[in-house]
């Protein structure tokens, strides 16, 4: 797959099969084709006719393993995790980002992958706060402060997207190190830099400013998109954070979504601590008042302060003048699941002919049918606490966004889910 | 060769530092007409002069111990016996006279050393005379050398000591040819492969250029352009893409002297000069003596002489610089082997300089708009070993200071050199290893000459043969420098078209 379109000057002489992933720009309608190649998966059965290919159940492993990869490390037992979380994310805007191996480019797919994370983050951690720091010519420059609205964050991303110059590990690492000490201590600090350079261009010890920010506390993770590099390696297995190389598109938005649930915290830093916290009351419609995020007269709708009487415009925020964390009620509670997780359902085997009527008929959660036309009865999984039984959609559904099992719920003499 | 007998008879028992085997001492008293000290330093006397006039002669000579011992005692009047004693009464003299500084002492210790080795063997080494190195014919500089050509010489003691022997070794192949010679027949002779739970190696034979011209470091093709510049077109499109440490090896000194000079005289290797020099710092203002055989680039302009730093006098050195990198590098010391091609932006990148560092960065975006053709090597650092040893290990530990950091480096290296036999490139400190050409060994030394002559006549192992046996061993043990343990990965490239 060597020498096809490329787009380098003409007097450059390519060399063999190390690059093939530089081709021309292809339309999303090609790229199925090109790369794909879908009609490689299919399979035929004994007989010669193809098997339908069974995405379903694919999607299911998938998740299974995630699922069980996730509990295995925290067993039975309560991890305390940083669900307040500051978190840095460092975007390489280097020559390398240019690079065509991710169509259209680097840049633009990890610039994709990013907003993505951005809205997954505050959805799963609405107590926290990103900031972007891009890494451009060699030098690291604060895009957007810590902040907690998702919006502002993509906005001034998309707005940014060039790329030039060569990488400074170091100087991403002291910027963003300087920002964290800021900080509260009940914060959790960490960073994850989306690095696709090979290799990086420092001023000074690199080694230095990675024991300052292990000193710190920060927890560094690192997604390659280039190859393994051994100075990042070292960095996060210092910091305590991950180290993963995407290896394509799909790959990298695991990869990053991955870091979107709270991480563990470290035992010896995670100090309890009592957080002043303000639940603000909804302004009274109708009244004029000057809006402290955008320093403009605003008409109704809005939070009151409870402390400083200011007003704000969306939550979860942090009031301008008095400094206070504003939370609404959901917001803590959407934080909770991370906290008593939904125990991971068991496997049914499928053939359990003497006990079949035994079985329900139907999924607990959405009462879709568990038999096949036929009789024949389709996966399921079921509730160890409750005993009822789910069909695998359901399953999927209730780990990864209701968080909550119906059956336990509708169990009426229950205790409560511990 | 006289080493690797040393270094067995050390082993073990009371045996003395004598050069012959065990087997072969004689357990005879001293003969009489070297008893008396005098008589003894006459006799030496006497030696040193005969090879002091062997050695003054102007054409290539060799002869076997036989004829040489002959002729020692026809001139001199010294026999085979007395020779084969030397060593063991210059010992007891030097015990006598308890001297303990035996430093002073080593030249006479090696004239003692040659002559009983001279007079105990009979077959299986060489003295070869050259009155001047090959190379550098106008340069008068004898040399007087005994060469043994035998290996089962040295192994012998072993095989004669001990009831089982076990030859294990992880560049043994190709395995035939070990048996003929160390004159043994093996029992087992098997050859296992490497376990591998995954693909953690990738060897690939490079045949031809990206311009599909065959490559090869033949003598013959050793100085085509067109071989060089696809040795280089290779080494540039893998300094793009692979991380951390590259470890590259050539044929031999030579040939990475002029390879490296002819890349930079093609723009492969090579950064843009500056001009402009304004502010400068007290770095020294002289520019450097350079040594004869030092491997030397600068390109730069009038102004920027006065500012390149004094360097030590046979240092390996580049200096491209502009104003704004000059006020800001790191002071340099003098001893320091030092490069830096750079520009303003860059520098706020330029990692700081060790204060004795071999080093080079080549960078900037400007060079780039100068030169758009050709890409330069900003990627990664380039260290080269040499044949002085104090340069090479400053440069080995420059080499894994860069890997280590991030910053990414390129080690040039020779294939029979210290690195190529001792050194590890583990992990990220190596990479790739790109294998630039077959190592055969220099095909008119007379010493390999004389070796391939008694291997025909004793073994009946053909020249090619072993000289192919021999380079593939050497090329499989740079290339083994580089995979250390199982979890490590590397990619091999082996760039000749003959492989």
């Amino acid at each position: 797959m060597s020498n096809n379109g490329k787009r380098k000057p003409v007097n450059e002489e390519e060399d063999d099969d190390e690059e093939d992933g530089n081709e021309r720009d292809l339309e999303a309608w090609e790229k199925a084709y090109a790369d794909e190649r879908s009609w490689e998966s299919l399979q035929e059965d004994e007989s010669g006719l193809l098997r339908p290919i069974d995405n379903q159940a694919l999607h299911h492993a998938q998740y299974r393993r995630r699922l069980r990869s996730l509990s295995s490390a925290s067993a039975a037992s309560r991890i305390q995790k940083g669900l307040i979380r500051y978190l840095y994310l460092v975007i390489d805007l280097s020559k390398a980002a240019g690079e065509m191996d991710l169509r259209p480019s680097r840049m633009v797919v990890v610039a994709k992958q990013v907003e993505a994370f951005i809205r997954e983050f505050f959805d799963q951690n609405p107590l926290s706060q990103i900031g972007l720091v891009v890494i451009k010519d060699g030098v690291a420059q604060c895009l957007t402060d810590l902040g907690g609205s998702p919006e502002s964050h993509i906005k001034a991303l998309m707005g940014k997207l060039g790329c030039s110059g060569e990488a400074s590990l170091q100087n991403a690492l002291e910027l963003v190190h300087e920002q964290l000490n800021q900080i509260p201590s009940y914060g959790h600090r960490e960073v994850i830099i989306l690095y696709s350079a090979l290799s990086t261009c420092d001023p000074g010890d690199v080694m230095e400013t990675i024991q300052k920010c292990k000193k710190s506390k920060i927890r560094c993770s690192v997604i390659g998109l280039s190859a393994e590099i051994y100075i990042c390696k070292y960095l996060c297995q210092e910091t305590g954070g991950l180290y993963s190389v995407a290896l394509d598109e799909a790959h990298l938005k695991d990869l990053i979504l991955e870091h979107a649930p709270p991480p563990p915290a470290i035992a010896e830093f995670a100090i309890a601590n009592l957080i002043k916290m303000g639940f603000p009351q909804r302004a009274a419609e109708g009244v004029i008042s000057i809006c402290s995020c955008h320093k403009e007269a605003k008409f109704g709708g809005g939070y009151i302060c409870p402390r400083c009487k200011a007003r704000v415009c969306e939550l979860p925020t942090e009031c301008r003048i008095c400094g206070l964390t504003l939370v609404s009620s959901p917001h803590l509670a959407r934080s909770y699941h991370h906290l008593f997780p939904v125990t991971p359902f068991d496997d049914v085997a499928p053939m359990l002919v003497p006990n079949q009527h035994r079985r329900p008929k139907s999924c607990f959660g959405c009462q879709q049918s568990l038999l096949n036309p036929g009789n024949m009865p389709v996966r399921c999984v079921t509730c160890p606490k409750c005993k009822q039984f789910f069909c695998l959609d359901c399953d999927i559904y209730i780990h990864e966004s209701l968080h909550n099992c119906p059956g336990c719920e509708s169990l009426r003499d229950s205790k409560s889910v511990n | 060769m006289l080493r690797f007998l040393l270094l067995i008879c050390t082993a073990g028992d009371t045996w003395l530092a004598n050069p012959a085997l065990p087997d072969d001492i004689l357990k005879e008293a001293v003969p009489g007409n070297m008893r008396r000290a005098e008589h003894f330093l006459s006799v030496l006397r006497r030696l040193v002069q005969y090879l002091k006039g062997r050695l003054d002669t102007d054409i290539v000579e060799k002869e076997g111990p036989l004829t040489f011992v002959n002729a020692v005692n026809s001139h001199v009047g010294i026999d085979q016996k007395m020779l084969k004693f030397c060593y063991d009464r210059l010992h007891s003299l030097m015990l006598t006279l308890e001297i303990t500084d035996t430093d002073e002492f080593l030249h006479i210790q090696t004239i003692c050393d040659f002559a009983t080795l001279v007079g105990t063997y009979t077959r299986g080494f060489s003295i070869i005379i050259e009155p001047y190195d090959e190379r550098m014919p106008h340069i008068p500089d004898p040399v007087l050398q005994l060469s043994c050509h035998d290996a089962s010489l040295a192994i012998k003691p072993v095989f004669d000591r001990f009831q089982s022997v076990v030859i294990t070794s992880g560049t043994l192949s190709p395995i035939d040819l070990y048996p003929r010679l160390l004159n043994f027949n093996p029992v087992v002779s098997r050859s296992f492969t490497m376990s591998l739970t995954r693909d953690c190696i990738c060897p690939m034979v490079l045949s031809r250029g990206s311009d599909q011209l065959p490559v090869s470091t033949k003598f013959d093709l050793r100085s085509d352009p067109g071989v060089e510049r696809n040795y280089g077109r290779l080494l540039l499109e893998m300094v793009s893409v692979v991380p951390d440490g590259i470890v590259c090896f050539f044929v031999s000194y030579s040939y990475m002297d002029a390879i490296v000079n002819s890349w930079n005289e093609t723009g492969i290797l090579k950064v843009s000069a500056f001009t402009k020099l304004t502010k400068i710092s007290d770095l020294v203002p002289s520019f450097p003596k350079v040594h004869g055989w030092s491997l030397w680039f600068a390109l730069n302009n009038t102004s920027s002489l006065q500012l390149l730093p004094k360097l030590h006098e046979w240092s390996l050195w580049f200096a491209f610089s502009d104003t704004f990198s000059l006020q800001l590098l790191p002071k340099v010391h003098e001893g320091s082997l030092w490069f830096a091609l750079s520009n303003a932006f860059s520098l706020q990148l330029l990692p700081k300089v060790h204060e004795w560092s071999l080093w080079f960065a080549l960078s900037n975006t400007f060079s780039l708009q100068l030169f758009p053709e050709v890409d330069m090597m900003q990627r990664k650092l380039v260290f080269i070993e040499t044949q002085d040893v104090v340069e090479t290990t400053l440069a080995l530990d420059n080499y894994r200071k860069a890997c280590d950091c991030g910053r990414g480096a390129v080690f040039f290296s020779v294939a029979r050199g210290k690195v190529a036999e001792g050194i590890d490139f583990d992990r990220h400190c190596g990479r790739l290893v790109i294998m630039f050409g077959v190592p055969f060994q220099y095909t008119l030394s007379k010493i390999l000459l004389a070796r391939l002559e008694y291997l025909r006549e004793t073994f009946q192992i053909k020249e090619g043969d072993f000289l192919t046996f021999d380079a593939l061993r050497q090329a499989a043990q740079c290339v083994g420098r580089v995979i250390r343990s199982k979890a490590d990965y590397v990619m091999m490239i082996f760039a000749d078209k003959r492989f």
